[in-house]
């Protein structure tokens, strides 16, 4: 009944993006093979940022929206086993606005997702982590937690 | 056996001959399972094998199924109460109880059929209760039908209205705690086939919002043994849920539905006939009506427009029929259409702006902006919307024009990445001398400088459309700030002793800001900071004169750990720091500006309120730098918190621009002087380090670096070049460059060094134009930068005190551009604070 909501939103986010977008940020729907694009997948680039441990990297972003976007948020994945305390062994951002059941709202739209995954990078948040190796350098060892923040850095340099 | 459990589906209506001979052989079939069991609980060789005896209960209850929904009664049917008395008894047998529970079951439906005597049917029922009792919480009292379909009634509307609710056939009342429910409904062959059964589970309480029918949680819901999709905890579905149509996991005959788990809440749960209604058609809706708000307005609060989109939240296109909820106080309208489809998709049935329940009943048309549709072109996609009704359409151009400021990114990103050499640094020096003369004298808006206009940008895109609801000490600030706008609005004195308890008011300060502006929760308005490229500067610098008594108030405590001039004592400290701090200080008496100035700001920075938890710190950070001689900078970097980055750029623009008018109309005038000792009592006493700042030092220290390293860059190339080729300017002059220069020595190691492991090409480069610059900063001064930095602050004092505010300063800043694009984003708003200008302001221009 209402694909045509979430491939005509996507489109119009589309077009929004490519009209306007914050700097350094990437954010593109998946081309196939064949050339045609998929609408419902996403791969972006979330610069860490500036001033913080994180900059200097330039994350890959995966967004897969389903069906029933924007009544659902997409499914937003950083590479699998990346290091930060909210976000799932699987890659699987775990953030409130990307919660159908907490902070999701249909308006809510892709820049400020990415942004708001930004935003998360250098301010997890402890009080709902999502991995163990993340959550517990950063309780227990700052130090070490921000060697592994500038590592993991520096593994994703921008693409230039 | 199990052929006889396959029911085929056959046309209710009239029997036909297939039929008729099915029955006749299932009552010959009921016969002699009743023979077997006889011969069974006879005893001696006829006695079966658990697993037997279980197969033919089984088929025993099937058959008596079989008859009912054929509405047969069989001949055997007035010897089954006793073969039922002496099954029953086999109940307590672990392995039979199950079989024996399902014969039950058929039999409490051949009661009602009128099989039995009515003493045998009072021995079944209660022999079927007994039983099963095994199975679930034994029933507490009856159910109530009527409170079960008055609640189905009253949430149907609400939130299945292409649904239309028929009969129910059976239903159950959850109480909180672990349960474990069941009930057996019997269907009769003749059923309407088109008719759907459902599943409906509601939570009793709050059914105002959708989250009542949600599945309880941590409940599973299983039909004849088998899990309703979506309601069990394998394939547990979130959020509101549709009935679940279970008709194609019922048979014809007994069944069963069960209920396991914790309810976390009083439930019903109904099996029930429901049927779509199509075509589905659209009530007339009634008309939105502001809501009234319950707390007397605050006189202090103007209302200023409001940015409205046309677009539909939901999909981003336009809207064609505007509806909101009945209780959402925001403009924005979402379309109908669109809210329709997505709830009929998945009853969420929220606003999808603000997330307030807005079932359909709630909805409303606001005439008001369908009006505005239909009289404005395709192509507008925003409006302003004023608080007296009145409204105004926002010109494509400024859409195009945003558009064409983030080309600009692209190519400013070029340039930066280019721009590695010492010559190339020289070049962006100039272009930046140039972009700020222009702006500074000709005022010619066609200023293309990358760096303000990137920035600029960034900060509308950020102030937009930031995720932020968090609240940290930076909030306060920030807040304090806005609220000290306000109040300069509103012709009210006094900020200083308000600002204290705004700060105090820590968590709720977010909830302050949207008091403030009820209205631009959704889309604050971007005036300044997202027009083209007019006044890239100004709405800036006019922050930074709008909070200047929150500059100095916001002075945070002494870090020993931040370097030189951290090291130095508070007080001489304060005094040394006016003369650089102080460029971008406006002048306190006579500041017309904030009350201009700052509205634009705090509807730039009102966010969506959005419950993001990710944000908080970075604020943080940047007000709590404890670097005495760029507080001026720092602070109002944290008014402008929500962009820190590109903030500290655009900060950077007033400050350049504050230089650039001292040196060239001013020198030897201090602005601002008075203004940092009135406030001095309200700094934090230093030996209060971090009492009032979130941050930790560390950390401040380490991205106020950052914003340093590129702040000072570019004064760095401003003085530079001044004070080297302008042998006329006043002794101050030198002081300050010199001042600087020190400043951005002392700075450059822990830039350089923090960002020894950086690899970003920008961050890079940052100490490289920095490093040749700063030979030709300090040779203007005879001292060594450290010694200029740690010296020359006495000297300037009395200078300080000869600066006074100074017209031609702000002249500069109120050029005739930014009347332009002022006068063109707020000809309303601006009216009432217009009138608080001192009358010789304009003059001054």
């Amino acid at each position: 009944m209402s694909g045509g909501i979430a491939r005509g939103r996507l489109a119009e986010e589309r077009k929004a993006w490519r009209k306007n977008h914050p700097h350094g940020f990437v954010a593109k729907p998946e081309t196939m093979a064949d050339g045609t694009v998929n609408l419902m997948i996403w791969h972006c680039t979330i610069p860490g940022k500036q001033g913080t441990d994180w900059e200097g990297g330039c994350f890959p972003l995966t967004l897969h929206f389903s069906e029933d976007y924007p009544s659902k948020p997409p499914k937003c994945k950083f590479p699998q086993g990346f290091f930060h305390p909210n976000v799932y062994p699987s890659g699987t951002v775990c953030l409130s606005i990307l919660n159908e059941d907490s902070g999701w709202r249909p308006a809510i739209t892709v820049k400020q997702i990415l942004v708001g995954i930004q935003d998360l990078l250098d301010q997890p948040n402890p009080a709902d982590p999502a991995q163990t190796d993340g959550y517990h350098l950063f309780i227990q060892d700052p130090t070490e937690y921000k060697r592994r923040v500038r590592l993991q850095a520096k593994q994703y340099p921008p693409i230039v | 056996m199990a052929g006889a459990a396959a029911l085929p589906p056959t046309p209710p209506a009239q029997k036909s001959k297939d039929q008729q001979a099915a029955v006749a052989v299932n009552a010959v079939r009921l016969k002699a399972i009743g023979e077997r069991l006889r011969a069974h609980f006879r005893g001696g060789e006829a006695a079966l094998e658990p697993v037997d005896l279980a197969h033919l209960v089984y088929a025993f209850a099937r058959g008596i199924d079989y008859a009912l929904s054929s509405d047969d009664v069989p001949v055997v049917a007035s010897e089954i109460p006793s073969i039922l008395k002496k099954v029953y008894l086999m109940g307590k047998d672990q392995f039979l109880q199950s079989s024996v529970m399902v014969l039950m079951i058929s039999c409490k439906n051949a009661c009602s059929s009128k099989w039995f005597q009515p003493t045998d049917c009072t021995d079944i029922l209660r022999m079927a209760n007994e039983i099963s009792g095994n199975f679930c919480t034994p029933f507490s009292q009856p159910n109530n039908d009527s409170t079960v379909i008055q609640i189905i009634s009253t949430i149907m509307p609400r939130y299945y209205p292409q649904l239309k609710f028929e009969r129910l056939i059976t239903s159950l009342e959850a109480k909180v705690g672990y349960d474990v429910l069941m009930a057996d409904f019997f269907i009769n062959r003749n059923m309407p086939r088109d008719e759907k059964i459902n599943l409906i589970v509601v939570q009793k309480e709050n059914l105002d919002a959708s989250s009542c029918i949600t599945n309880p949680p941590h409940v599973s819901f299983l039909v004849n043994g088998k899990g309703v999709d979506k309601r069990t905890n394998v394939s547990m579905e979130t959020g509101p849920q549709f009935p679940t149509d279970i008709t194609k996991m019922l048979k014809y005959g007994a069944n069963i539905i069960q209920a396991v788990g914790y309810f976390n809440a009083n439930y019903i749960i109904a099996v029930a006939y429901l049927n779509k209604l199509v075509p589905f058609n659209a009530p007339n809706l009634n008309d939105y009506a502001q809501p009234v708000a319950a707390d007397p307005p605050d006189s202090d609060i103007l209302e200023g427009p409001s940015r409205v989109s046309l677009k539909c939240p939901i999909s981003f296109r336009r809207i064609e029929t505007p509806i909101k909820g009945r209780l959402c106080k925001h403009y924005q309208c979402f379309d109908y259409n669109n809210y329709m489809e997505m709830n009929l998709r998945k009853p969420t049935w929220r606003c999808p702006c603000c997330s307030t329940p807005s079932n359909f009943i709630d909805l409303r048309i606001d005439q008001k902006m369908a009006k505005i549709l239909q009289e404005i072109r395709d192509d507008t996609t925003d409006v302003l919307v004023f608080a007296d009704g009145s409204w105004k359409a926002i010109s494509t151009h400024d859409e195009k024009s945003d558009g064409h400021a983030s080309d600009i990114i692209q190519q400013n990103e070029d340039c930066m990445d280019t721009d590695v050499t010492p010559a190339d640094v020289v070049d962006l020096i100039n272009g930046d001398d140039n972009g700020d003369m222009l702006m500074s004298f000709a005022s010619v808006s066609k200023d293309m400088k990358p760096l303000s206009d990137t920035q600029d940008l960034s900060v509308a895109d950020y102030l937009l459309d930031l995720p932020i609801s968090t609240v940290s000490q930076a909030d306060n600030l920030y807040v304090a700030s806005g609220n000290n706008g306000r109040v300069n609005a509103t012709s009210t004195s006094g900020q200083n002793s308000s600002l204290p308890s705004t700060g105090g008011l820590g968590s709720s300060s977010f909830g302050i800001l949207e008091s403030i502006l009820p209205r631009e929760i959704l889309y604050p308005v971007i005036t300044d900071a997202v027009s083209p490229s007019l006044d890239t500067s100004n709405p800036t610098q006019h922050v930074a004169h709008g909070t200047r008594p929150d500059i100095v108030w916001l002075q945070p405590p002494i870090d020993p750990s931040l370097g030189l001039e951290i090291a130095r004592s508070p007080i001489p400290r304060n005094v040394r720091r006016e003369p650089v701090a102080v460029q971008a200080l406006p002048v306190p008496q006579q500041n017309p500006g904030p009350c201009r100035r700052v509205q634009p700001n705090i509807f730039n920075c009102s966010p969506i309120p959005q419950s993001s938890s990710a944000s908080t710190a970075y604020q943080a950070h940047q007000v709590t730098n404890a670097d005495s001689a760029i507080t001026a900078m720092n602070t109002s970097v944290g008014s402008l918190s929500r962009a820190p980055d590109s903030a500290s750029l655009l900060q950077l623009q007033s400050t350049l621009q504050e230089m650039r008018n001292t040196q060239n109309y001013l020198q030897g005038q201090f602005i601002g002087l008075a203004a940092p000792q009135n406030f001095v009592g309200t700094r934090p006493p230093p030996g209060n380090p971090g009492q009032a700042y979130g941050a930790s030092p560390a950390q401040q220290h380490h991205h106020i670096d950052r914003l340093l390293a590129s702040n000072l860059l570019d004064q760095l190339g401003q003085a530079v070049p001044q004070a080297s080729t302008a042998p006329l300017v006043m002794p101050t002059q030198p002081g300050s460059t010199s001042a600087m220069g020190s400043h951005i020595h002392s700075h450059l190691f822990s830039v350089q060094r923090s960002q020894a492991m950086r690899t970003q090409p920008t961050n890079s480069q940052v100490p490289s134009p920095v490093m040749p610059s700063i030979p030709s900063a300090t040779a203007t001064t005879p001292s060594t930068p450290l010694a200029a930095g740690s010296g020359d602050g006495l000297p300037e004092l009395p200078e300080d005190e000869s600066w006074r505010p100074s017209g031609r300063m702000r002249g500069s800043l109120t050029g005739s551009a930014y009347h332009v694009a002022i006068g063109r984003y707020l000809s309303n708003s601006g009216q009432q604070t217009r009138q608080s200008r001192p009358p010789g302001t304009d003059a001054r221009k």
